[in-house]
């Protein structure tokens, strides 16, 4: 049953500033089962479009099309989001800047500066939080001329006062021009405006987006040969003496252990082989085996590069070495693996 | 927050729905503005949500953080 309050004290009091309060929720559900997350979902939608538009500064504009509701649009707004107890005041975006620009970057890998954005309120404060919780703001790299250039971890959500890239890299040696620009998270640039019961306006942020203190441009940058190494993927820790087994290993960034996802880029193609890991003294007596169906296997979508079906005919502690090859010539370098202990066989 | 006391026969179902709370600060104008029928149907229209979710509105004193009046209850 609806209450709808009116008392006529009030009525005649003219408050100085006031809070609107509004508390919104859907019924509860009888029972929990799926329906219950699209519920969660949709909650959580709805506070991100509000969220969205108010730090836009969209809803304070659309305010003014209701004058029953005052006429004068809010001049602020505190959140207490779905599934948090606490409360937040809200600002509004201005402008977005570099704070610190991305540099060592070499090709397939993270630079080792990352890129740092930070946004700010039209009175110069360091905005804390765009967007929701669930559905944080979000600053994308591009290519000043080159948009269709992949660039690696291009994406960062905002939050904590700045944006958040960890991985930013280039695919490629190179000079390159980028800019960082907004966008609204899940891709969606629009949100969903009731008119009347019946009528649904679908809004555009594009507008906003678009809005040139929103994008901002970085001096060119050189992204310089990739130094590569190799790290091992799986772990052999005891093996039985003539056990056959396999060894994996990725392909990494040397200076952050990055692995690198394209190791085609520039249309390389890899060679590999495996033998034992020679001591300055104290061998153990074995032999890496190599059977007639030890292969070397290249993954070309995970990167991963395994030998397999490998054995050591002697008990004792051993370290493989994996060399790895470029088709070119370019890149070699060995990767040891951790120690492989051989142990007689328990079979017997 | 809630808080229950039962004894040893009292069962209670508790059904929980996430909720949202916006707490607009607004200039000086007469609490009077928001005394329409339709008020509800214009901040759900606002919002972009359907009426049925509005569950409560009321009014804040800025100045001492006490509640002024309901405007809605539901």
């Amino acid at each position: 049953m609806n209450h709808c309050l009116l008392n006529s004290r009030v009525y005649r009091r003219q408050l100085s500033t006031f809070t609107l309060r509004i508390e919104m929720r859907f019924d509860p559900l009888s029972t929990l089962s799926s329906n219950s997350t699209n519920q969660t979902e949709q909650i959580l939608n709805i506070t991100a479009s509000i969220i969205n538009r108010y730090q836009s500064k969209q809803l304070q504009s659309d305010w003014l099309n209701y004058p029953a509701l005052g006429n004068s649009p809010p001049s602020g707004l505190s959140i207490q989001e779905p599934l948090n107890e606490t409360t937040v005041p809200l600002s509004i975006i201005d402008r977005i800047e570099i704070v610190s620009l991305p540099s060592s970057c070499r090709e397939q890998s993270p630079c080792s500066i990352q890129p740092v954005l930070v946004a700010y309120d039209s009175s110069g404060n360091i905005i804390k939080k765009l967007g929701s919780n669930s559905q944080p703001w979000q600053i994308v790299a591009t290519v000043i001329g080159s948009s269709n250039v992949p660039l690696i971890g291009a994406i960062a959500n905002y939050t904590n006062g700045q944006t958040q890239f960890t991985s930013f890299g280039f695919p490629s040696m190179g000079t390159y021009q980028i800019q960082f620009s907004l966008v609204l998270p899940n891709g969606v640039n629009r949100y969903f405006e009731i008119k009347e019961i019946f009528l649904i306006k679908i809004c555009f942020f594009s507008s906003f987006i678009a809005t040139s203190s929103l994008i901002v441009s970085a001096p060119s940058l050189s992204v310089t040969r990739a130094t590569l190494a190799g790290k091992q993927s799986n772990q052999v820790t005891v093996v039985s003496i003539n056990e056959t087994f396999n060894i994996s290993v990725v392909i990494v960034d040397s200076v952050s252990l990055y692995p690198i996802s394209n190791i085609h880029w520039r249309n390389f193609t890899w060679s590999a082989t495996a033998s034992l890991y020679i001591f300055s003294e104290y061998n153990p007596k074995g032999s890496l085996i190599r059977t007639a169906s030890s292969s070397i296997i290249i993954d070309a979508n995970t990167g991963i590069i395994t030998a397999t079906n490998l054995a050591i005919n002697q008990i004792g502690m051993y370290i493989l070495s994996i060399t790895l090859t470029s088709s070119n010539g370019e890149y070699s370098f060995s990767v040891t693996t951790s120690g492989i202990l051989v142990i007689e066989n328990t079979s017997k | 927050m809630a808080w229950f006391i039962i004894d040893g026969v009292t069962v209670i179902d508790l059904k929980i729905s996430p909720l949202i709370v916006l707490s607009f600060n607004l200039p000086a104008v007469s609490a009077s503005s928001f005394y329409s029928t339709n008020l509800v149907a214009n901040l759900a229209a606002l919002l972009g949500v359907s009426s049925d979710m509005i569950r409560r509105v009321d009014i804040i004193s800025a100045n001492n953080n006490r509640l002024v009046n309901y405007l809605f209850y539901k």
